[in-house]
């Protein structure tokens, strides 16, 4: 049977059967599941006047729709909300566990990015990033195969199909669920860590009006909005 | 309704109709197969244990529903609550018996109405299988031409078969079956094919459908939604949304490549701010390099003139020093000439030496004169000493001396022999008498041993008292006991034992205090000691014997007349001292006779000792007269030496009153020396001082610095304006430093962290003697350092900058193009909508006004005042993604010719309930399609008085009748007597008791135009036996 939930109902209430079902049906799918859905796939995603519901209902839990390569939807969480969570201190991930996801994002994304390999803003990449490349005298063996876990087990990274080189790690589908916002901080964070002289950075730098905190606080807890 | 897309099976029923529906393990339904008609109005009964409630009516109607993919079982999300129809153990009362299916199905077989034919029937005939799973997924869909339906004798065949011929049936969907989803889809294509109110025990939608709420529960749009939907105005309406989906899309891509082109706008003002500064700071450098070159170019003229004026000064400066040195070259030799006189040197050298030799040596000799005299003076003392030593001799020689001396010491050595004997006679004499005084001089050692013993005792001569007359008569009788030991008579045993055991035998003990004793002899001996009666032993003895034949009997004879007395300690202490007293006398004269002979032996030493001093005195004269002659000989010597000393000493001091003269001119020569030399140092320093000024001037690097020769330098400082030569180099150091600083401003802006400044210059700034904090000097040196990373800073950064710039350009016309093709698209977008609206807004009204006229004919026509639809246009949505809300209000007449009220306004209940059912009704028949539909309400005239009900059955069969329309409702007990005239089919579910699991088979009855028609198709449904085909098919591909 439908969950009968207080928080929603209000805003169900006006639905017909089919639209509610729908709605229902899209609100789960973004929520649940792993990777990102189809438009195509659900009628509350596709039809704009449902995904406004769907968006309205995430709103309440404090989240939002993302929308993933102009054709798939998934949900994250608002940015304001984000934000807030930060300031409280809310950081679920440990130091070593975000130094070993930024070690990936910057040779799997940032890297080919750079190189003009990768366009857009997506935190997605087919480039695997080897176990050798995170190897790094600052983190123990064993400290970086924990936190390898507790990463692919928070879908913040994933194994990639390449074992060529032995195993090698790709960005996670929870990284898809970076608001634009979320994802623009990531990137001006790595550019103001990687480049800082560059006029790049000294626009980023104008834009935030702000001095430089320190990148890699910043950049993780705008990356962990996505683990949810 | 989703427009069809993929190329799968779509809307394969069509305009098929159910014929015949089977369920299998649904809950507590039988097997039966149940044949259904096309058209008009279905009467599902129920006959339970008690009434017609637990019959299993709801389950049926919903399993219709099912198969006629409702809305409600939210098939979009998987239709979880379909599992729910399960055959659940627990719900039927037969947990005991029967446990839970997993599975079960419902089975619709479809064909067109008209047919008639059994053959051309079975042809027709598409059987759908809905498979029911209790876990997702919940729904599996399968069909097959043909019949296809669970056969067998009992229940129990037919469900056992169930599984075999669902297995048998193809996969619908390629590899997989079709799930809920799908459902609407692939068996209508998409159409509503069925309106319906299930009660709530299986219903599973929380909201109100028209025919599930009361009608004034439903809001305007709500009605409208669902007239929407029985009248196909849904798909329009989602051709309208998607129209306005993609408006919105546009709209939406407008505004982020808005927000786009904003953000990057504000980025790039940044980034050519940025550019700008650095071009402007590219020429503050070039006036800075400019203004240094001029400060180089002053800085070396400068230099060249004090160059110059220091060349000269030194020219002065070396005359000079020639000439103070041909000065002190004169003194010098006038010093050297001093150098030469070394013969005279030599003869004050050698007269002071002979001086000195003839000086020591008389103080040599009047150093031995005085050690003589000394030596004469000690050996007279010593001379008088010994004759006075002498006088003691008593004219003695030496060798007299000796003998006397050695005859005394003889006498002497007897002496001391003599003396040392009478010193013993005195000890042993009186050891005795305090032996004698102490009591134990007989056996004393027995005595111990009885004392130990712890007997008394004491020794007989001790205790007898004697008178002396008594003495010549008693002392030999008494003579044999001298020895023995008295002790009492009743010891006598134990005493003896002792002094055997300490091998003492033979000793005498005599035994006193014996029983019955005499009286004692007068003038006779006596016990002393109170102890011991010894006057029995005493007359015993006095008896027996006589003075000196003590046993006359063994003849023995004792001699008498003893010195002392033999008894009695007195006696004996007395005789003892006597001898002690003549021991002392004799020793007193061995003493005197010792001491006369030691006085004699000291005197015979001391004569030897003088006799030896006067042959000593006589030496010591010889040694006194040779002493005498040595001091003689030496007054001598002194006077033979003294006039040569004198000559001597003479001449020593006239050579010493030369070498004075001579070292006063010399130190005045020196003098004159130093003074030139000063003068010569002084010219040096100064000399020194310019060579360093002129070192420090460093014209090669200030050469270095301007690059040409010091010619240009002063053509360039001529080419300048007047008051710009007139500038001094601290003044050039102060405009290059103040144009720098102008340079790195620019540079970097709001330069805050080491990582946006080039290293090489963060150092050159914030160094140890860096720019920022350094004085005007420090800068000045770094100007160089600085012009030198500001430039290639800057030159790095131009081919960026100029690419960059040339980036921005296009990009920006790139993006400013992206927005206009988004906002081209939005109008494009918008318009299309807009039209889009406008003319499905003339389609809706048009489609209302046709429900609105039915609902007021059907209101008309059974028993209502007539009814009405009010449906104002609604504006176009604000935003895209914001419905397009129309809402329907209707509205009927209370009363005959009342005005119309809004359904909304409280009334009677049943009204609302039957007004609802023409509504339905109204929407279906207007809708225009000749699709088949079926309506299914559960309680089929809840809330209706009898009246009503009638109307309401009849309405329903009149419709059924009319239209395409298939009515199933469910039958409360009473409404069977009206309800089975006017039904098509009649069907009845029977359970007779609790404590069954299934129903049993129900009753299917069709009224009398249809009663050989369900025959037939129950005939039909009944013959299928198994999978081969009572007729031959062509299999159509799904």
């Amino acid at each position: 049977m439908t969950e009968q939930h207080v928080l929603f109902d209000p805003l169900l209430q006006d639905l017909s059967d089919r639209a509610r079902d729908e709605v229902l049906a899209a609100f789960s799918a973004v929520q649940y599941a792993a990777h990102p859905v189809a438009e195509v796939q659900l009628a509350g995603l596709r039809d704009v006047t449902l995904r406004r519901h769907v968006q309205k209902m995430l709103k309440l839990i404090g989240r939002t729709l993302v929308h993933v390569d102009g054709t798939h939807w998934t949900s994250g969480y608002a940015d304001d909300i984000a934000a807030t969570l930060t300031t409280q201190g809310w950081q679920p991930m440990s130091v070593v566990d975000r130094a070993v996801l930024v070690l990936v994002l910057i040779h799997s994304v940032a890297i080919p990015r750079s190189e003009g390999i990768l366009t857009g803003d997506s935190w997605k990449s087919a480039r695997p990033t080897t176990v050798d490349e995170l190897r790094t005298t600052r983190i123990s063996g064993e400290e970086r195969r924990l936190a390898l876990q507790r990463l692919r087990a928070a879908g913040l990274i994933q194994l990639s199909g390449d074992h060529s080189g032995g195993p090698s790690y790709i960005p996670g589908p929870q990284l898809q669920r970076l608001t634009p916002a979320a994802r623009r901080r990531l990137q001006d964070q790595l550019i103001l860590a990687a480049a800082p002289a560059s006029p790049i950075a000294e626009a980023i730098r104008a834009r935030n009006g702000t001095a430089i905190a320190d990148p890699d606080i910043q950049q993780d807890s705008s990356v962990e909005e996505g683990a949810a | 309704m989703s427009s069809a897309v993929g190329d799968g099976p779509f809307d394969i029923l069509g305009s098929k109709v159910l014929l015949g529906v089977q369920v299998v393990d649904l809950s507590r339904l039988s097997t039966h197969p149940i044949p259904m008609v096309g058209q008009g109005l279905v009467t599902v009964a129920g006959q339970g244990p008690t009434d017609s409630n637990g019959a299993g009516k709801s389950s049926w109607i919903a399993a219709l529903s099912l198969l006629h993919a409702d809305d409600q079982w939210r098939l979009t999300s998987g239709a979880p609550g379909a599992a729910e129809l399960l055959f659940t153990a627990e719900a039927a009362g037969q947990e005991g018996n029967w446990s839970n299916v997993d599975r079960g199905y419902i089975v619709g077989v479809f064909s067109d109405p008209e047919l008639t034919d059994l053959d051309e029937l079975e042809a027709a005939a598409i059987t759908v299988w809905i498979r029911i799973n209790r876990k997702a997924s919940y729904i599996d869909l399968r069909w097959k031409n043909g019949l296809h339906v669970p056969y067998g004798a009992t229940e129990a065949e037919r469900a056992a078969g169930a599984d075999a011929l669902w297995a048998a049936l193809p996969h619908s969907n390629g590899r997989t079956d079709f799930h809920a989803n799908k459902l609407s889809t692939v068996l209508y294509g998409g159409q509503v094919r069925c309106v319906s109110f299930l009660s709530t025990s299986v219903r599973s939608s929380p909201t109100a459908n028209l025919l599930a709420e009361p009608l004034n529960e439903l809001g305007p749009a709500r009605i409208f939604n669902a007239i929407a939907t029985l009248t196909g105005l849904d798909h329009e309406l989602e051709q309208e949304q998607a129209h306005r989906s993609a408006e919105h899309t546009q709209r939406e891509a407008t505004k982020q490549a808005t927000a786009d082109l904003q953000r990057w706008e504000q980025e790039m003002a940044t980034v050519e701010a940025g550019i700008l500064q650095r071009g402007a700071a590219r020429e503050a450098l070039a006036d800075a390099k400019e203004s240094w070159r001029a400060r180089c170019a002053r800085h070396l003229i400068d230099g060249e003139a004090r160059n110059s004026d220091i060349v000269q000064e030194l020219a002065v400066l070396d005359e000079r020093v020639a000439e103070q040195e041909a000065r002190r070259e004169v003194v010098d030799h006038e010093i050297d000439a001093f150098g030469n006189e070394e013969v005279l040197l030599r003869d004050v050298q050698l007269t002071r030496q002979e001086r000195d030799k003839l000086d020591a040596r008389d103080r040599e000799l009047d150093l031995a004169q005085r050690s003589v005299r000394e030596q004469l003076e000690r050996l007279g003392q010593e001379h008088r000493r010994l004759l006075e030593a002498g006088r003691s001799a008593d004219g003695r020689d030496l060798a007299a001396a000796a003998d006397e001396q050695t005859e005394a010491r003889a006498v002497l050595e007897e002496h001391i022999g003599r003396d040392h004997a009478a010193r013993s006679a005195v000890d042993y004499a009186t050891a005795e008498l305090r032996e004698a005084e102490s009591g134990q001089t007989v056996s004393a050692t027995q005595q111990q041993v009885l004392e130990n013993a712890g007997i008394e005792c004491g020794a007989l001569t001790d205790i007898t008292e004697l008178s002396s007359s008594a003495r010549a008569e008693w002392e030999p009788r008494l003579a044999p006991y001298r020895e023995a030991v008295v002790i009492d008579a009743g010891d006598a045993a134990v005493a003896s034992a002792a002094l055997a055991d300490a091998g003492y035998a033979g000793f005498l003990l005599v035994l006193a205090n014996r029983p019955d004793a005499r009286k004692g002899l007068r003038g006779g001996p006596t016990s002393a000691d109170k102890r011991f009666k010894l006057d029995e032993f005493f007359v015993v003895l006095g008896e027996r014997a006589t003075k000196e034949n003590i046993d006359d009997v063994a003849g023995v004879v004792a001699v008498g007349q003893f010195d002392e007395p033999l008894t009695g300690r007195t006696a004996r202490i007395e005789a003892a001292r006597r001898r002690v007293e003549a021991a002392v006398e004799a020793r007193g004269v061995a003493s005197a006779a010792l001491d006369q002979a030691r006085a004699r032996v000291e005197q015979a030493e001391r004569r030897t000792a003088a006799a030896r001093a006067l042959a000593d005195a006589e030496s010591v004269q010889e040694q006194i007269l040779a002493l005498r002659d040595s001091i003689d000989r030496h007054e001598n010597d002194r006077d033979s030496l003294a006039p040569q000393l004198q000559a001597a000493k003479e001449s020593a001091e006239a050579a010493a009153g030369q070498q004075l003269v001579r070292d006063e001119r010399l130190k005045n020569l020196e003098a004159t020396r130093r003074d030139h030399e000063r003068i010569l140092d002084d010219l040096a320093a100064r000399r020194l001082r310019l060579l360093e000024e002129q070192t420090s001037l460093e014209l090669i690097t200030r050469a270095t610095a301007w690059g040409t020769t010091p010619a240009e330098a002063e053509e360039f400082i001529l080419g300048l304006p007047d008051d710009a030569q007139r500038r001094t180099t601290a003044d050039w150091n102060h405009q290059a430093c103040t144009q720098l600083d102008d340079v790195i401003r620019r540079c970097f802006p709001n330069a805050r962290s080491r990582e946006e400044i080039p290293t090489e210059l963060f150092e050159i700034l914030n160094g140890a003697d860096g720019w920022t904090n350094g004085t005007l000097g420090t800068r000045v040196g770094l100007v160089p350092a600085l012009h030198r990373t500001l430039s290639s800073h800057l030159a790095q950064h131009e081919t960026f900058d100029s690419l960059q710039q040339q980036q921005i350009a296009s990009q920006r016309a790139e993006r400013n193009a992206a927005l206009e093709r988004a906002r081209e698209g939005l109008g494009e977008a918008e318009s299309t909508a807009r039209a889009h609206r406008a003319s499905l807004a003339d389609g809706i009204k048009a489609r209302l006004r046709l429900v609105s006229q039915e609902f007021d004919r059907l209101d008309q026509q059974y028993g209502g005042y007539g009814a009405k639809l009010e449906y104002p246009e609604p504006d176009p949505p604000a935003e895209p993604d914001k419905p397009w809300r129309w809402t329907v209000t209707p509205k009927w007449r209370r009363s005959e010719g009342g005005p119309y009220s809004a359904f909304n306004v409280k009334g009677n209940t049943a009204q609302m309930d039957e007004k609802a059912v023409k509504l339905v009704c109204a929407a279906a028949l207007a809708g225009g399609s000749d699709r088949p539909l079926l309506l299914i309400l559960d309680e089929l005239g809840r809330n209706l008085g009898s009246q009503h009900r009638r109307e309401a059955v009849a309405l329903f069969e009149q419709i059924g009748r009319d239209r395409n329309i298939t009515v199933i409702g469910a039958l409360q007990d009473d409404m069977e007597r009206y309800a089975l005239a006017s039904s098509r089919l009649y069907v009845k579910l029977r359970r007779s008791s609790d404590t069954m699991a299934y129903n049993q088979a129900p009753v299917v009855k069709g009224n009398e135009d249809y009663a050989a028609r369900v025959e037939l198709l129950r005939t039909w449904l009944t013959s299928y036996r198994g999978p081969t085909p009572t007729l031959e098919l062509a299999t159509l591909t799904p």
